[in-house]
């Protein structure tokens, strides 16, 4: 009875769809083996040299290290900042709760670029533009949401008389997180740390605002890079970067499912 | 009167946002060493209550006291109660030895004590040998064993019981309550036990406490609320019952002469000692069911059916029907159709209000 | 048990509140052209927005974009969500991890890929001159084109999500049900599959939208610096023109202009819930 999509045309128009929707990264994947320079297409030969390229540019290389610290430390910070959150709005009734919660996942109603531009009249005048702090606080906002939402999802479906078990038996309530709490929420902590990680490490918008001569993150290194130039290098990077996703999204599959995390 | 171990004063609970009290004006002593059930449908009050001795819940009024002392604002962690949940709640990533040494880690007990205690408590529901199994590898029945160890391992002063057998199999349930009484027994542990179920209420405990709709309706041993229920709800609740409309003609020591709608003149224990329109209670199998000529029948045979060491009727009187349980073989088999009347010993049927 | 958001407060304070607060004092001082910015409480950059039938049609011309690469990609997404719900391929799962896996591809990435692909010597292009359709390559960068056409696939892979969460409450038994009783393919769509998607249609849609609008590296880098949408144009008056107090009532009119479709939406959801 699922006749509409057993027919071929109907198979067809889904294939073509896909086709559609992965064509862009296909398509880097193909260049980045390209011999020529330039964007052109079909490729002309295969070759390395791209990769080769990439592997002695001190651009990426450097940005690629900044990206991986600034994500660290955001997901950390984020962790820290989000999973209390989720532990007050899901385990207490208190006034302002519904309030609370929508505050603490505005910031991704409001658009990247005004948001950069706010960070950045703020963290000019302190002078942390540019820097790894900056970076971090900059990509705080946008992080901490993803976090909440992930870490109480764990909390509302972890068993709760297993704290209040723990509870009887005598655990202060800090012991009872400690012990019971967090060791069952883990899975969820751990997607929500690299939900955060994830975010800032692909940031492009904010950082375009915060970044600075001793900082910059792989995404506005790109971005610049493909502004004016458009060499297959760029597709090699992708490539490596797709490649690193691939590895992230099996992470969060195994620890938590990927669409829960993500709707 | 001495003063009782688990004292609850005047408990209310009422919860934000409902108007009516889940548990209203609740008052029970109970005795060192008693077992004790709630015995009651559920939302009638019977778990919140337990949640507020264990002190998971706060009243909104009244006073809890062990031993004397006052134990309303203690917070749940230093009560040093034992408490078993429904549905067992183990911790998922420890194994069953570190479930059970939990409390005992929490008192700070010595490393070399925690092992011995964790031990005998293993030993005392009979799961020693699986101390390092995961929680996910036990069945139910197991779960709860070790549910029970974890609560029974820190000497708690009260085992408090929530409806620890409804989630296990029907033949399972029937060897945990008895296993849960004879350790209750071995170790003289007052305990309260939260159930809906009046079969676990009658087999286990010492005194019952029935409640409906956050009031209690009654408390006594088993015998009393079997045999001498206060009231319908109790009669209802506990057991089979056949409740006839009837008025009392004439009432002196303890028996009444009612006139029982169907049936004519009878006789029933009378605790009310007073006349006017009753309720007058007798339970299937204390009914006597016999043949009897289409002139003097207080109904006839509806339905028939054989169970082994009853036979189940069901007898239409006026527009009622009456559930008759006779013990099979003795007189034979009534068929669907025949005429009957019902009979009693004036012991057996009691006057309600 | 407030004290446990107080950490997530300060930092959300620090993250997002206070430089909210900053950008719309910003977004009151008088700024020229010349980077010069005048401490004062005024509307002048609102004023100038407003005044400029420029400005308005780039605001209008934003909605449009929103509205049209949020229906475009309510198209091209349902068929693939419609197909996700429906198979019963061993595939599925692989299935659905690819089309959502581009969402954890950095859009750059992605809009670098649309470069090479709507170029004018890129994929389309070398391939529709190969085969002797054209002469000339197409326009398909740096333009509008290029720019719903990226951010279509762009957005896909959340129109896609929002649309699987939709249709949880789908049962393929009832389009049994439907066409038992004798229903046609379309009305049995119409009357059952469509109307039963619609929650996740409006998540997508709300989702889609807001995203679209507030998108700047896609318009940035397929639009060339040709295409100007109220999201570059913030940018521009930022870092080039370095009227900050301009690109903060720019910043503030976006918002403004999601808090209207916002509440649209809620007033549709609404309408939609009471039928």
């Amino acid at each position: 009875m699922t006749h509409k999509f057993k027919g071929w045309p109907n198979r067809l128009v889904v294939a073509v769809l896909y086709l559609f929707l992965l064509a862009p990264i296909l398509v880097v994947a193909v260049i980045s083996f390209d011999t020529q320079s330039t964007m052109a297409f079909p490729p002309q030969g295969f070759s390395l040299q791209w990769y080769e390229r990439l592997a002695q540019n001190e651009e990426f290389i450097t940005g690629f290290k900044v990206s991986g610290i600034v994500g660290g430390g955001v997901a950390l910070l984020a962790l820290a900042l989000g999973v209390p959150v989720a532990v007050a709005l899901t385990r207490y009734e208190f006034r302002f709760r519904e309030l609370l919660s929508g505050f603490f996942l505005s910031p991704l109603m409001v658009p990247g670029i005004v948001l950069g531009l706010a960070l950045l009249l703020v963290l000019a005048p302190v002078g942390i533009t540019g820097t790894y702090g900056g970076l971090i606080v900059a990509h705080l906002a946008i992080t901490v949401p993803y976090v909440i939402r992930t870490a109480s999802m764990s909390l509302m479906t972890m068993n709760r008389s297993c704290e209040e078990a723990a509870r009887t038996l005598g655990a202060s309530a800090w012991t009872t997180f400690r012990r019971v709490t967090l060791p069952l929420i883990a899975p969820g902590v751990l997607a929500g740390g690299v939900i955060a990680f994830l975010i800032s490490f692909d940031e492009a918008v904010i950082s375009l605002f915060v970044v600075g001569p001793q900082a910059t993150t792989l995404p506005v290194e790109i971005f610049h890079y493909v502004e004016t130039r458009t060499d297959p290098q760029i597709a090699a990077l992708s490539v490596v970067l797709i490649a690193i996703s691939i590895v992230f999204v099996v992470i969060i599959e195994r620890a938590a499912g990927l669409r829960k995390v993500l709707r | 009167m001495a003063m009782s171990f688990l004292r609850l004063e005047h408990i209310v609970k009422t919860y934000p946002g409902t108007d009516r009290p889940s548990v209203a004006d609740f008052t029970l002593d109970v005795e060192r060493g008693e077992f004790i059930s709630l015995l009651g449908p559920s939302g009638c009050g019977k778990t919140t209550t337990l949640r507020m001795i264990a002190g998971l819940i706060e009243p909104t009024a009244g006073h809890i006291c062990l031993d004397g002392k006052e134990l309303t604002r203690t917070p749940v962690h230093q009560r040093g109660m034992g408490l078993v949940f429904q549905n067992y709640a183990l911790f998922p990533h420890l194994d069953v030895a570190q479930n059970v040494a939990f409390g005992l880690e929490m008192r700070r007990v010595p490393k070399a004590d925690v092992k011995r205690r964790v031990a005998e408590a293993l030993e005392l529901v009979q799961l020693g040998h699986l101390s390092g199994r995961r929680i996910k590898q036990l069945s139910g029945g197991q779960q709860q064993r070790v549910a029970l160890a974890r609560a029974l391992v820190v000497e708690p002063s009260v085992l408090l019981l929530d409806e620890p057998l409804s989630n296990l199999d029907a033949k399972l349930r029937d060897t945990m309550r008895d296993e849960i009484r004879s350790i209750q027994q071995k170790l003289g542990i007052t305990t309260v036990f939260v159930t809906h179920d009046q079969d676990e209420a009658l087999a286990t405990s010492d005194r019952i406490v029935v409640m409906s709709e956050g009031n209690i309706e009654q408390v006594g041993t088993p015998e009393q609320i079997y045999e001498h229920p206060s009231n319908q709800f109790v009669a209802n609740f506990i057991g089979r019952v056949n409740l006839f409309d009837a008025e009392v003609r004439h009432t002196a020591n303890g028996v009444a002469a009612v006139d029982v709608a169907g049936l004519g003149q009878m006789q029933a224990a009378d605790d009310l000692g007073r006349p006017g329109q009753v309720t007058v209670l007798v339970r299937p199998h204390r009914l006597r069911i016999n043949e009897a000529g289409r002139d003097d029948a207080h109904g006839t045979v509806e339905s028939v059916v054989y169970v082994g060491d009853s036979i189940e009727y069901s007898v239409r009187v006026g527009t009622k029907a009456v559930a008759v349980q006779s013990v099979a073989g003795r007189h034979g088999r009534l068929e669907r159709g025949t005429p009957v009347r019902l009979s009693w010993e004036t012991s057996d049927a009691l006057v309600l209000k | 048990m407030l004290g446990l958001t107080v950490p997530g407060l300060l930092g959300l304070a620090v993250s997002f509140l206070l430089p909210l607060l900053w950008l719309f004092r910003m977004s009151l001082n008088r700024g020229d052209s010349s980077g010069l910015i005048v401490e004062a409480i005024s509307l002048d950059s609102y004023g100038q927005f407003l005044g400029d039938p420029y400005y308005w049609k780039m605001a209008w011309e934003t909605t449009q974009l929103g509205v049209g690469v949020t229906v475009m990609t309510v198209l091209v997404s349902y068929p693939i969500a419609l197909f996700l719900v429906r198979t019963e391929s061993r595939f599925k799962g692989v299935l659905v991890a690819l089309a959502i896996a581009p969402l954890l591809t950095s859009s750059v990435v992605r809009t670098y890929g649309w470069l090479v692909l709507l170029g004018n010597q890129g994929v389309v292009n070398s391939s529709l001159h190969s085969w002797g359709l054209i002469d000339e390559p197409l326009a398909l960068i740096n333009n509008k084109l290029g720019v719903y056409i990226a951010l279509v696939e762009i957005m896909m892979p959340y129109m896609i999500l929002a649309l699987l969460a939709g249709f949880g409450r789908f049962n393929p038994e009832l389009e049994h049900a439907a066409a038992s009783l004798g229903a046609n393919r379309w009305r049995t769509f119409w009357r059952v599959v469509w109307p039963l998607s619609m929650p996740g249609v409006l998540t997508g849609a709300l989702l889609v939208f807001v995203l679209t609008i507030s998108s700047f590296i896609t318009p940035r880098l397929v639009g060339g610096g040709k295409v100007f949408y109220l999201a570059t144009e913030i940018y521009d008056q930022a870092t080039a023109t370095l009227n900050w107090p301009f690109a903060a009532a720019i910043s503030f009119i976006l918002l403004g202009l999601f808090a209207t479709v916002i509440v649209l939406y809620q007033r549709a959801i609404r309408r939609i819930e009471a039928q």
